[in-house]
């Protein structure tokens, strides 16, 4: 992928923090996204049926998710164990279209253009977990679009993967009253 | 009657005598009291008609059902997320339920900015009577208090600081918590469960899913408001509406009615529309203790550390005050700082979190541009200055918050700032000075936004007249948090009720 293809941001689109306003960055052709199964012959791994985003997005969107909320730790369970790319992409056809379509070009800025701020040449979901680690951090110091990409995609990642029931017993979330009701 | 979007198949057209666009705290009050005095009542609202069975206390589906971009509104640079409920019964189905009336301190205030010398104390005593025995204003019962709101009382009593329970409009609460996502138990008396049925009782016709887009003066005091039918969720448009009427009240918020009278053509006439913008930044706060606080049980907001609040009749609302908050966890976990382990070590500790927020009233420093997309949706451009003054303040709140909650025993403080570390004693306090406001960073939220159709004596100063009508000399009204001159007080919703029950009453006397 060309990141040059990315296009030329406002002022406005630079300095805004949510997805709605990160919509022209979508205007990226996704086509030149490599699909998630392009790999070597014998590579491809099975992606879910997606309902919005494309395989290609759907890859990086796992590896930005494995990321931000890594297994182990505080505890065990991290964004792969509950399926959070899914989770996410089931939700974004329901969502303001413009925050949806944000939330795609947010995806194209993480794979194409954030891995130069750390000084890697690849696509994002093809580093190592240090290597993109480095890269969010990159973004996070990097005050305007890639800032504002990171935290707008964190707080995606981060408020799908907690309010998850998977990840209560580890929290101590208790769920909604109304689950207590019906136990 | 209520008539819902996908109940509209083509174009359509509908008469009535009075329209009003907006069914929350201003549209429901202003929509009741005209089908009660006899008018023949059309309620328009963006928003879909949701019922308490379809509130399942999750975020995640909550927030794009029941608020405006699924909560995704932000300013211009970011800054602040802006928060609107979109949905039957407006901000008064998602908020926090407090009840806090206007000080006497701010309505001289606005007298002396603003030359609104009819609206005073006494003026509007008897709104107060009428609209808190409609919702039930009643001090929170205690067994609602939870420790998220009952450590910063105790904290305050520790430090000799003033603080107090505060008042809302619930009636048979149970203490979910899921206050901001829609009560389930139908236990907050919003517009939507009073208001607005009481109005259709006296036969006013409710349409939701119905995007008001401008008004067209028909002429001999007559208007068309053009609409759009809307899809539920995505709101693309499905079909075009007509509303034929005479009188038209505007209660769309201080965002949105600002946007159809700019639409409408009326802003060269009233230069003041979509100017004047407060939105009273909060600023939440993250605190970690050694005991259980489980904030997403009981009244999420309940306690008020008021002992900074000032009111004069120089500057109007000022100063800051702490308050509880809580009921959801998704979204304070985003606030957190960092990725990756660092943030899972906290999080981790979710049950022993408590969540402050601390109110920061604000002047008027901001207004909004209007653009149109393709399908006639408006995008605001919100534009808002946060002053040197307004920061200091902030910084001082940030102070106090944290020798509060340390008092109260918190181990770590997170002011929610993307870059700065959570503070782990009140030694620490004064690293505040350094505290990076820059978006992507601090996260600020805005809940009360005010003013941008301020009242006011002319044309010079504001859009609309001591009784709500615009100085155009249209038979158009606003009725929302839009015509506050500034800040009106740390919790919107009664003083905009207060402020129809008045205007719609002089109106009908009239």
């Amino acid at each position: 992928m060309n990141p040059e293809c990315l296009p030329e941001m406002t002022r406005r689109v630079f300095l805004n923090r949510t997805l709605q306003a990160l919509g022209a960055a979508a205007v990226l052709p996704l086509t030149a996204m490599q699909p998630a199964d392009a790999g070597e012959p014998g590579t491809a791994r099975r992606v879910p049926r997606l309902r919005f985003l494309n395989p290609a997005e759907y890859a990086t969107l796992e590896a930005v998710a494995d990321t931000l909320i890594p297994g182990g730790g505080a505890f065990p369970l991290g964004a792969r164990d509950v399926d959070l790319a899914l989770r996410i992409d089931h939700y974004l056809p329901g969502l303001d279209p413009a925050v949806a379509v944000g939330f795609r070009g947010a995806l194209a800025f993480i794979e194409a253009k954030a891995p130069a701020l750390a000084d890697e040449t690849g696509a994002f979901s093809t580093l190592d977990d240090d290597a993109r680690h480095a890269v969010l951090d990159a973004m996070l110091r990097e005050a305007g679009l890639p800032r504002g990409v990171l935290v707008a995609t964190k707080y995606f990642c981060v408020l799908h993967f907690y309010t998850s029931e998977r990840t209560w017993s580890h929290t101590g979330y208790d769920g909604p009253m109304l689950l207590e009701e019906t136990r | 009657m209520i008539i819902q979007g996908h109940e509209i198949e083509r174009d359509h057209t509908v008469a009535a005598h009075t329209v009003v666009v907006g069914s929350g705290s201003g549209g429901g009050v202003a929509a009741f009291h005209l089908a009660e005095a006899g008018v023949d009542t059309v309620v328009l609202e963006e928003g879909g008609y949701h019922v308490a069975s379809e509130f399942n206390q999750r975020e995640e589906d909550m927030f794009p059902m029941l608020y405006r971009n699924g909560g995704q509104q932000v300013t211009s640079d970011g800054m602040i997320n802006v928060m609107q409920g979109s949905c039957y019964g407006g901000g008064t189905v998602i908020n926090t339920s407090d009840c806090v009336p206007i000080p006497p301190e701010v309505l001289d205030h606005w007298q002396r900015v603003s030359g609104t010398t009819e609206i005073s104390p006494g003026t509007l005593e008897e709104s107060y009577e009428r609209v808190g025995r409609f919702i039930n204003v009643r001090r929170i019962n205690k067994s609602l208090v939870n420790r998220n709101n009952n450590l910063l009382g105790d904290a305050a009593g520790k430090l000799g600081w003033k603080s107090h329970v505060m008042e809302s409009n619930r009636k048979g609460c149970v203490g979910s918590g899921y206050c901001v996502v829609g009560c389930s138990y139908d236990a907050r008396l919003g517009t939507n469960l009073t208001y607005l049925p009481w109005a259709m009782e006296k036969g006013a016709r409710v349409y939701t899913d119905v995007r008001c887009d401008r008004i067209e003066r028909l002429g001999s005091g007559r208007y068309r408001l053009h609409c759009t039918v809307v899809e539920r969720g995505p709101r693309i448009p499905r079909a075009p509406l007509i509303v034929d009427c005479q009188r038209i009240v505007l209660a769309a918020s201080a965002i949105h009615s600002p946007a159809i009278l700019a639409r409408s053509g009326l802003q060269p006439d009233l230069p003041q529309i979509g100017r004047n913008l407060t939105l009273q930044p909060q600023l939440g706060i993250l605190s970690f203790f050694d005991e259980d606080i489980v904030h997403w049980r009981g009244a999420p907001q309940s306690v008020a550390v008021d002992e900074f609040d000032e009111s004069t009749s120089e500057h109007g609302l000022s100063g800051f005050r702490m308050e509880g908050w809580g009921g959801v966890i998704g979204m304070p976990s985003a606030l957190l700082p960092g990725f990756g382990h660092d943030h899972k070590r906290l999080t981790a500790k979710m049950r022993q979190m408590s969540i402050t927020a601390l109110l920061v009233p604000d002047q008027p420093s901001g207004s909004i541009n209007y653009q149109w997309d393709e399908g006639g949706r408006v995008i605001p451009k919100i534009d808002y200055v946060m002053t040197a003054e307004w920061k200091q303040r902030l910084t001082r709140g940030m102070k106090k918050a944290g020798e509060l909650l340390f008092s109260a025993g918190a181990r770590e403080v997170s002011f929610t700032n993307q870059a700065f570390p959570l503070l782990t004693g009140p030694d620490q306090l004064d690293r505040l000075d350094r505290f990076p406001i820059e978006p992507g960073l601090a996260n600020f939220v805005s809940a009360h936004n005010q003013g941008t159709c301020r009242m006011g004596s002319s044309k010079r100063n504001s859009v609309v007249d001591q009784n709500l009508r615009l100085h155009s000399g249209d038979d158009i009204y606003v009725m929302d948090a839009s015509v506050m001159p500034s800040s009106a007080s740390t919790h919107t919703m009664l003083p905009i009720m207060v402020m129809a029950d008045r205007a719609i009453h002089r109106m009908l006397d009239a």
